[in-house]
């Protein structure tokens, strides 16, 4: 299982998959990404089965990368946790509107991401 | 200034810690601001807050504390105030903001993006008007102590 | 008009479709026989008139005339039993005459059959089998018995027409049972339903939520729950569109953030759960622009589902609540910060009368609240003591805000207070705390608007170099306040000599630790000093006790005197006490003469006093006059004799570069 995670900052990528690593999945490998353009090449080489996406980035913020995926046929599937202090609701509308599949807000909180998680990889899995 | 709009910040410093330190720290005695008067800090970040209150919510530490937790998140000894240091102390305002925003939506609020300010005893700039009151709620914790600092006014 | 509604209008007699069901068939039925008879009567009256049958003719065209009479009664009136009654006993008489006389080729006995169906069908079974039964009684008496007129039957024919017409009476009855036994069903069931819709609609109307369906296009359907249209505030939301509804009442930029969430509701693939995570009217401020132009805030509370029918059409299912209680009490909280506010503006005036006090006021009030803060950030866990630290700053600074006139800052200050006389018998939260500390700043950013008023008066800069100032008024206020809540609290009577003080040879840095002295003095010589009136009539003093202030400035230094004329410092009572206390006990206390005795007292943790009760307002203890003294440079004597009284001199030395009123 291949999972994609974008941050620009390191401490919170590291904090994601830590918490990832809790679960104890089976060839589980992480690719990382500190902005959306590296995000995007990186989907476009590799496999990636779940897409972790911190909304503040450089570049190519989280938001217009979701836009960008839902628009390309092969990634409309792709599951897509967006990762974000922003918690306010216009926010969240907005990101699940344009496609984002669920949406965790730092600083994370286990049992919740990990509930969220395990419904997506179960997804995946099927 | 009420008690409304520094709970929810009070909340999520105290959720943010502990999500990323595994400690809950303490909170003492509020106290009152004095703008003459010099401080210890070394670090401040500052959220702006804009709309039917205005003013500044700002987070303060010292070199000691703020070097350490940088230690902890990013996996090496941080001596001195460096990039990462900024960086670690920037996000985690940054979510607590965010955190905060949760608590405050019912209000007609707007909350700024943090700026980070560093320095001995560096100056602080309030926004809204000259005589807005200030106060210090200090965070105790195992390892070391800061300062959630509140200025607000109503704007009616 | 069209020739239906002509039609419809004779036959309904101009009533339409305004009458029952049940009355309205009759009025048909009567209609229609009246239309037939009538075209009958005239056909047979012709027919009549062609044979030279006079009495036949007579018979028809009269009857013809009874029933059109009949008709514009019914026309008019709009009466039908009665004009059923009247119709049916005009057939009486006609098909009885028929009957009897058998018309032309006996075929008048064939019309009295359809009398029994006329007459049940317009009089209901019970009257209608009256007249019937009557018609046949009637018309076999004629028939049978010879010498009444009739015409010439075989009696065979007499059995057949009474048969048939018992015949057809029987099916008319057995009709109308059938037809009222259906009609009665029938009105059961509507009755059913009308009772089931009023159900449906008392629970609509009784519930305090709003409830109701969104479509597709995000309408709210017709049927809701009546408490809907007052928590939107909208007569009719039956129909409209909810984002509509919801326009210039909430941000538009909820409205946007609203419709892409509700949109979300009808694409099935979505997860409920998240959809409920994410539900932007989970709490909002819903604002009604009242008839005066003004806006009208309440708190709304929708909770959102999806629900699906069995067409797999989806539906949102909403319901609304009212939730502006806390919200309306916050708004009042505003409207009185609205109104301090305004009162701020006087304060300009206040300061054009006298800005000397009030920058007097002014530094020592930041004094006060820099000692406020002290204790404060000594960071007491114990937060009664803390409260009970700071409250005698406080009270200094309202006395000074009566003294100056500053209403709007003494309420404040004398809130802050009261809380915390409240707050002193109770388990004290962080929030008690938090709260209390708000409302200080709030004082502490009055006290600087204050400030900056003051820059503002343009003559104030000139003014202060020249004005004699005179601090004398808050310096004396403050003790005497003491001096009259100490003693009348134990009963003493003491007045205050000032004669020969003049608190302006106290420097502006000096002011604060002077006047604590002063304070600290003044409440120690009402408690222990000065006696109560009875010991001091008897000891010939007059009732009254007398503290006297006195200042001089020597060359170097200020002199100020603090005298009371009480018992004097019981020597005895200070030696007994330190022989108890272990830091003297190596001392030979016994030899102790009175000078090295009276020492004794400025020794951190003595004190005189019997009892250690913490109270608010207590004072400091004699070793922080002293140090409090020497911090400033001061120096401090005491002298006292037995029931003359004990006299305290400070000696503060002048400084050179704060001489500018010498």
């Amino acid at each position: 299982m291949k999972f994609l995670i974008v941050d620009d900052s390191r401490i919170m990528r590291n904090i994601i998959k830590n918490i990832i690593n809790l679960l104890k999945i089976k060839d589980v490998e992480y690719r990382e990404a500190s902005d959306g353009i590296e995000a995007y090449k990186i989907l476009e080489e590799d496999n990636i089965d779940i897409l972790f996406l911190d909304w503040n980035m450089p570049h190519l913020n989280g938001l217009d990368l979701v836009r960008k995926l839902r628009s390309i046929g092969k990634f409309t599937n792709l599951p897509i946790i967006m990762i974000t202090s922003e918690a306010a609701k216009y926010n969240v509308i907005e990101a699940v509107k344009e496609g984002v599949d669920d949406y965790i807000v730092k600083p994370i909180r286990e049992d919740t991401f990990l509930k969220k998680l395990k419904k997506f990889i179960d997804k995946c899995s099927t | 200034m009420e008690i409304k709009y520094i709970n929810p910040f009070i909340e999520a410093t105290k959720g943010v810690f502990f999500n990323f330190f595994n400690k809950t720290p303490d909170v003492k005695t509020p106290y009152l601001i004095r703008k003459e008067e010099p401080h210890k800090w070394d670090i401040s970040a500052i959220i702006g807050i804009a709309g039917e209150a205005r003013g500044a919510v700002v987070l303060s530490f010292s070199k000691f504390l703020a070097t350490y937790l940088t230690s902890i998140l990013v996996d090496r000894e941080v001596k001195e105030i460096d990039d990462d240091v900024v960086d670690t102390l920037g996000e985690m305002v940054n979510i607590i903001a965010g955190n905060a925003k949760k608590g405050l939506e019912e209000y007609m609020l707007v909350i700024s993006l943090p700026s980070i300010v560093t320095g001995i005893n560096h100056e602080i700039r309030w926004p809204g008007s000259r005589n807005i009151s200030i106060i210090g709620i200090p965070f105790h914790s195992s390892c070391g102590e800061f300062t959630l600092s509140v200025g607000l006014e109503n704007i009616i | 008009m069209s020739a239906k509604k002509i039609a419809l209008s004779i036959i309904t007699s101009g009533t339409y479709d305004t009458l029952s069901l049940e009355d309205r068939s009759r009025l048909i039925f009567l209609n229609s026989l009246i239309i037939i008879s009538e075209i009958i009567l005239l056909m047979f009256s012709l027919s009549a008139l062609r044979e030279m049958n006079l009495v036949l003719f007579i018979v028809n065209s009269s009857a013809f005339t009874f029933i059109f009479a009949l008709f514009v009664f019914l026309r008019i009136t709009k009466k039908i039993t009665p004009a059923s009654h009247v119709f049916s006993i005009i057939g009486f008489f006609l098909f009885f005459y028929l009957g009897t006389s058998g018309g032309s080729d006996n075929s008048g006995t064939l019309w009295i059959l359809s009398y029994p169906l006329i007459c049940i069908f317009l009089l209901r079974l019970k009257t209608g089998i009256i007249y019937t039964l009557t018609f046949i009684f009637g018309v076999s008496l004629f028939i049978f018995i010879p010498f009444l007129p009739s015409a010439d039957y075989s009696l065979s024919f007499k059995m057949r027409i009474i048969g048939s017409y018992i015949l057809m009476l029987g099916f008319s009855v057995m009709y109308e049972i059938t037809r009222e036994g259906m009609h009665k069903k029938l009105e059961q069931t509507t009755l059913d339903l009308l009772n089931e819709k009023k159900q449906r609609d008392n629970l609509f109307n009784n519930v305090r939520e709003g409830i109701f369906l969104l479509d597709k296009d995000l309408r709210v359907n017709e049927s809701y729950s009546r408490a809907l249209e007052v928590l939107l505030s909208e007569d009719k939301p039956g129909n409209q569109s909810f984002l509509e509804i919801l326009k210039e009442k909430v941000p538009k930029k909820l409205i946007s953030a609203t419709k892409d969430y509700l949109n979300m509701f009808f694409d099935p693939a979505r997860d409920e759960e998240l959809l409920e995570e994410i539900n932007p009217l989970k709490r909002v401020e819903y604002n009604v622009l009242m008839n005066d132009g003004s806006f009208k805030a309440k708190q709304l509370e929708f909770s959102l589902n999806r629900i699906t029918d069995e067409k797999k059409n989806i539906y949102i299912l909403a319901t609304v609540r009212d939730i502006t209680e806390a919200f309306e009490l916050s708004k009042k909280l505003k409207k009185a910060r609205d109104e301090t506010n305004r009162q701020m503006e006087t304060i300009s005036q206040i300061i054009n009368v006298n800005p000397v006090l009030l920058d007097d006021f002014i530094k020592e009030t930041e004094i006060e609240l820099g000692d406020i803060n002290k204790i404060l950030k000594a960071d007491n866990k114990n937060y009664v003591n803390t409260l009970a630290n700071i409250y005698p700053s406080i009270h200094a600074i309202k006395g000074n805000a009566i003294l100056l006139g500053l209403s709007n800052l003494v309420k404040k200050l004398h809130e802050i207070e009261e809380e915390i006389d409240k707050l002193g018998k109770e388990n004290l939260s962080f929030n008690d705390i938090l709260q209390l500390i708000i409302k200080l700043s709030d004082v502490q950013s009055e006290i600087s608007m204050i400030r900056e008023s003051i820059q503002k008066v343009v003559s104030f800069q000139v003014n202060i170099e020249f004005m004699q100032r005179n601090k004398t008024d808050l310096f004396i206020n403050a003790i005497k306040r003491v001096i009259e809540k100490t003693s009348a609290a134990q009963g003493k009577e003491v007045e205050l000599i000032k004669d020969n003080f003049d608190s302006n040879l106290i420097s502006d840095e000096n002011m604060k630790v002077i006047r604590d002295v002063f304070i600290q003095l003044a409440r120690n010589a009402v408690s222990h000093g000065i006696e109560s009136p009875g010991d001091r009539v008897v000891k010939n003093k007059g009732k009254k006790g007398k503290i006297y202030i006195r200042s001089d400035r020597k060359g170097e230094s200020t002199v100020f005197k603090f005298i009371d004329d009480g018992k004097g410092i019981d020597l005895e009572k200070i030696r007994e006490k330190a022989k108890s206390h272990k830091d003297f006990s190596l001392l030979d206390l016994d030899g102790f003469d009175s000078r090295k005795l009276l020492k004794l007292i400025f020794h951190p943790g003595f004190s005189t006093a019997d009892s250690t009760s913490i109270s608010f307002g207590r004072g400091i203890g004699m070793n922080l006059i002293l140090s409090k003294l020497k911090s400033i440079g001061g120096k401090l004597k005491v002298q006292t004799a037995p029931d003359k009284g004990s006299e305290f001199t400070i000696i503060i030395p002048n400084k050179k570069t704060n001489n500018r009123k010498g």
